[in-house]
């Protein structure tokens, strides 16, 4: 290779520059290419969220044991990557990062983009194909881009949808926003405690639902002139009367009980016992599900789909973002048929049946998502509920961060040092700035299609 | 710097202002007598490079056939006069770049244009179960080993030079049957005579290897367009000119990103003075408060104060982050005892907490706040010391010509504080315009509501050198954060010399008199 013979001209360079006193040090690289009747061992760095080690020691035995000969054996080394910002950490250098890894579906973008991953198609074409099949159709949109599958659905589950407390809300109070809402309210009144809806306005991730649920888009787009861009239509007449009603359950009436917290204050809250308020129930995902476990016990804990809310007369149902967790492949690993080979082994159905109960996470596998344990499992089928009301997100990578700022100040009424609401804050009677709020929509919808450069 | 009389009957303020004044007054003087001095500087080198170049031509002109060889190998003068290790040296080295610049730097340099290059592409082999990748161009490795070659050529011609002169010299010697110095005796001049080259050798290595490289590489990467989706070595990335700098400094097509520079900009220059004076004068009124001789404890206190120091700003700050939540302890007790209910009713705060970490404005304000807790303790160290240390009869001389406290400590303790820690006031404010940690670790959570800034990845609360972290560590943005970069350097410079000439380093002993 290029690279290593460049490696080794630029050793010796310094070593004639230098000549005196400069240790050099080069990393040793072993021979592959060994005999025949030797063993020959293969090198596999696998990283993975750091959720469940006892999981992924089984699983690479398993795979050991699968593919191990006499002659071949493996020797995979095992990391951790935080599944969210793994991207962050591959870019830095391809080239050495780990060839198989876990992450969540966001990454996949910017990742393809910058040419990190592996197209699974051109290594093993019906191996690709039968992946396609053999998990849901959203898992592999995720997995995909421009139709090439880019790395194997690990799970369905990274998605959102309501975690609560069944001893203080009832399935039936959390069919809309405003019942749930003026529930919590009653039940404050008496327990002495506030209790709270927790939903995460400080993200880019969550506040899609409100804008889909009104049917507005925000979908990865090209310019005629080849450029990547994201399709907003958030801007519209229709958008304001969504960021108004927003604003009518943050700041409103119940502008109390409707809070807004990063995910680990929402899961240490919802079990405070003592202080002035409690979060009883939760827009979040599987993670979160422990946490309201050990703090309010197995019996009180349930999930379900999202509210519905108010837009004008319509009761709208709020959606959700789909989200997977996804095996990626480098493309710069120096064995990528066997890291095709394990990412896809860890990815069937077995697997993923035995991380429902490890790890809590729901399979993408189609087959696997029939199992007992799936369909027993309380957290799942809240997910499953929701699941209908799914959308899988496709953004340019100048999406995120404006949609932060944008759910962030949707949540304060505020832009910037602007006021969004020019009366009746608390009340039941807010009086909007609409032009405020358009000069909103539009500053964050232009950052939104701002054209990647 | 001649100081007017009436300076001395100004308040502080008036006579800082004067200093300014003088500064600027001065600065075509102080400029002209600088360059002067540079030129002089720099016309003395240059004089002895003409003498070093005078020598090396007339080893061209004057010398014998070896060392006119000796142009082309290295070693034939010393082989000729018998230095037969210092031959062999001079043309290993010799040979030994010829073989580098031809298999690597002239390649390299040949494709420094970053254009026509080759784009990796690669095909997966069932057999070996790998990917074969074509010979494709990595730019990243291109630039770097473009400037690694520069920088060997440069060393390599002044060795060059200096061989011959040597060889000229020897030659000269030999010729009047002097003594030429043999190969033990030339390595033992590296002990002796030149034992300072010996001993800088690895440190002036370690500097151009870890510090000049990597800074030029820096600045060349300003010039390109490096980023996510120009990312090596599936991508290439080529030279664009001065594109980014019109980017930062107000170009048509991101004006987003000027914006966000201008807000950063002023943000960490007003951040960086409040938090320099702040602890200055907070640590210095705290050591006075401890020193005071109706205090208690004395020990105890100082203790209670240095913990802060002691205790890792990654914990100490976090929690007070958690600490001062909107969701956090502080509010709930603010809350509690009814303040949060007054701030509402008066109409400072619009929310049901106080926003101290997600308001625009009020973040500053608590940023600043939680840093002077976290730096005026180291402050009050320096100032204890020094308060022991001002001479006692300075005071009691005072006292006597009936001074009061106030008079002795505008008189007697700050100028005394002032004489001694000026430079660690400049050093300090330079540090706190690059004061990475208090920024990032407070305030890495907060959410701007301004789209503006939000599209360029920035928040209110970002100072220069949090900005350039973020873009390289979440945007693999290196283009736009070289040119950032660039700025900061170009700014701590600024403020660095400015500094620096107002408390006029010079004479200052006597002037405290």
């Amino acid at each position: 290779m290029k690279l290593m013979k460049k490696t080794k001209i630029f050793l010796g360079c310094l070593a004639a520059g230098a000549l005196v006193g400069l240790v050099a040090c080069g990393g040793g690289t072993g021979g592959d290419d060994d005999g025949d009747d030797e063993v020959k061992t293969i090198d596999l760095t696998l990283w993975n969220g750091g959720d469940e080690a006892g999981w992924y020691a089984q699983q690479i035995t398993a795979f050991k044991a699968e593919y191990e000969t006499e002659t071949l054996k493996f020797n995979i080394t095992q990391g951790v990557q935080s599944e969210s910002t793994v991207k962050d950490t591959v870019l830095t250098d391809m080239t050495v990062a780990a060839d198989v890894y876990s992450m969540a579906d966001d990454q996949v973008a910017d990742l393809v983009d910058a040419g990190a991953l592996q197209d699974i198609g051109k290594v093993d074409a019906a191996l690709a194909e039968d992946v396609k099949t053999r998990n849901t159709a959203g898992s592999v949109a995720a997995a995909s881009v421009d139709g090439e599958l880019y790395a194997f659905p690990a799970t369905a589950s990274n998605g959102f949808y309501l975690n609560y407390d069944s001893s203080v809300l009832a399935k039936e109070d959390i069919g809309s926003y405003e019942t749930m809402l003026s529930t919590l309210k009653t039940k404050s009144d008496t327990a002495g405690v506030t209790y709270k809806y927790a939903f995460q306005f400080n993200s880019g991730w969550y506040l899609d639902g409100w804008f889909r649920a009104a049917g507005l888009i925000a979908d990865k787009a090209v310019t005629e002139d080849n450029k990547v861009y994201t399709k907003c239509d958030r801007n519209t007449a229709k958008g304001l009367e969504v960021a108004k009603a927003i604003m009518t359950l943050t700041q409103g009436e119940y502008k109390n009980y409707f809070t807004s917290t990063d995910d680990a204050t929402m899961r240490s809250d919802a079990g405070r016992d003592s202080g002035d308020y409690r979060i009883v129930a939760g827009c979040n995902g599987t993670w979160a599900k422990d946490d309201f476990i050990t703090a309010r016990g197995e019996e009180n804990f349930a999930a379900t789909k999202l509210p519905t809310f108010k837009l004008g007369d319509e009761d709208l149902q709020e959606r959700s973002v789909a989200g997977f967790k996804l095996f990626g492949v480098n493309k710069y690993s120096k064995q990528v048929g066997w890291a095709v080979k394990l990412a896809d082994f860890l990815t069937t159905e077995g697997p993923q049946i035995s991380r429902v109960s490890a790890m809590g996470d729901g399979p993408s596998n189609i087959e696997a998502a029939e199992d007992e344990s799936v369909q027993d499992n309380v957290a799942l089928s809240g997910l499953a509920e929701q699941s209908a009301y799914g959308d899988v997100q496709k953004v340019s990578q100048n999406y995120r961060t404006p949609t932060q700022s944008l759910a962030a100040a949707l949540y304060a009424g505020t832009n910037g040092d602007t006021d969004l609401i020019t009366s009746g804050r608390g009340t039941a009677n807010l009086v909007f700035d609409d032009d405020a709020i358009q000069t909103l929509l539009d500053e964050a919808v232009a950052a939104i299609e701002a054209v990647v450069e | 710097m001649r100081i007017d009389a009436k300076y001395y009957s100004m308040n502080p303020i008036q006579k800082i202002g004067y200093k300014v004044a003088i500064f600027f007054k001065n600065f075509k003087s102080n400029m002209s007598s600088f360059s002067s001095s540079f030129s002089m500087g720099v016309a003395s080198k240059f004089r002895k490079a003409i003498d070093g170049l005078k020598v090396f031509g007339s080893a061209l002109v004057k010398g014998d056939i070896f060392t006119k060889l000796s142009f082309l190998v290295l070693g034939l003068g010393a082989f000729k006069r018998k230095q037969y290790f210092k031959a062999i040296f001079y043309t290993l080295i010799e040979f030994l770049f010829i073989y580098a610049l031809i298999v690597f730097m002239i390649p390299n340099i040949s494709k420094l244009s970053l254009q026509n290059l080759v784009q990796a592409e690669e095909i997966y082999n069932p057999d070996t179960m790998q990917n074969e990748r074509n010979d494709y161009d990595n730019t990243f490795l291109i630039l770097l080993y473009s400037i690694i070659s520069f920088v060997l050529i440069i060393a390599f011609l002044i060795f060059y030079i200096n061989v011959i002169m040597d060889t000229y010299n020897s030659q000269l010697i030999y010729d009047n049957g002097g003594h030429l110095n043999g190969f033990k005796e030339d390595l033992s001049v590296f002990l002796n005579k030149k034992f300072h080259f010996t001993l800088l050798l690895l440190p002036v290595l370690g500097v151009l290897f870890f510090t000049i490289i990597p800074l030029i590489f820096m600045i060349c990467t300003a010039f390109t367009n490096y980023d996510v989706n120009h990312l090596p070595p599936t991508y290439l990335f080529s030279w664009v000119g001065f594109k980014n700098f019109a980017t930062l400094f107000g170009g048509q097509v991101t004006s987003n990103f000027s914006y966000a520079f201008g807000m950063t900009l002023w943000w960490t220059i007003v951040r960086a003075f409040f938090a320099t004076f702040t602890n200055y004068f907070g640590g210095i009124f705290l050591a006075l408060l401890i020193n005071n001789k109706r205090t208690k404890f004395k020990k105890m206190r100082r203790t209670i104060f240095v913990v802060t120091i002691a205790i890792p700003q990654f914990v100490s700050l976090m929690l007070i982050k958690y600490f001062m939540y909107d969701t956090g302890i502080l509010n709930y007790f603010c809350t509690s005892i009814g303040l949060t209910g007054w701030l509402q009713s008066i109409g400072w705060i619009k929310t049901s907490y106080i926003p101290f970490f997600s308001d625009p404005t009020r973040i500053k304000w608590t940023v600043i706040f939680v840093n002077m807790w976290v730096g005026f303790p180291y402050l009050m160290l320096i100032a204890t010391g020094i308060l022991m240390n001002i001479p006692a009869d300075l005071y009691e001389s005072a006292k006597v010509d009936g001074a009061s406290k106030i008079k002795m400590f505008n008189k007697i303790t700050m100028p005394y504080m002032f004489f001694v820690t000026g430079p660690y006031l400049i050093n300090s404010f330079t540090n706190n315009l690059n004061n990475f940690n208090v920024i990032y670790l407070l305030t890495s959570d907060y959410t701007t509501t301004s789209s503006k800034l939000s599209s360029v990845n920035a928040t209110e609360a970002d100072i220069l050198i949090s900005r350039l972290f973020k873009l390289t560590q979440d945007k693999n943005d290196y283009k736009m954060a070289s040119v950032i970069g660039i700025a900061i350097f170009v700014i701590s410079a600024f403020f660095t010399l400015i500094a620096f000439a107002m408390i006029n380093g010079r004479n200052r002993e006597e002037k405290f008199q």
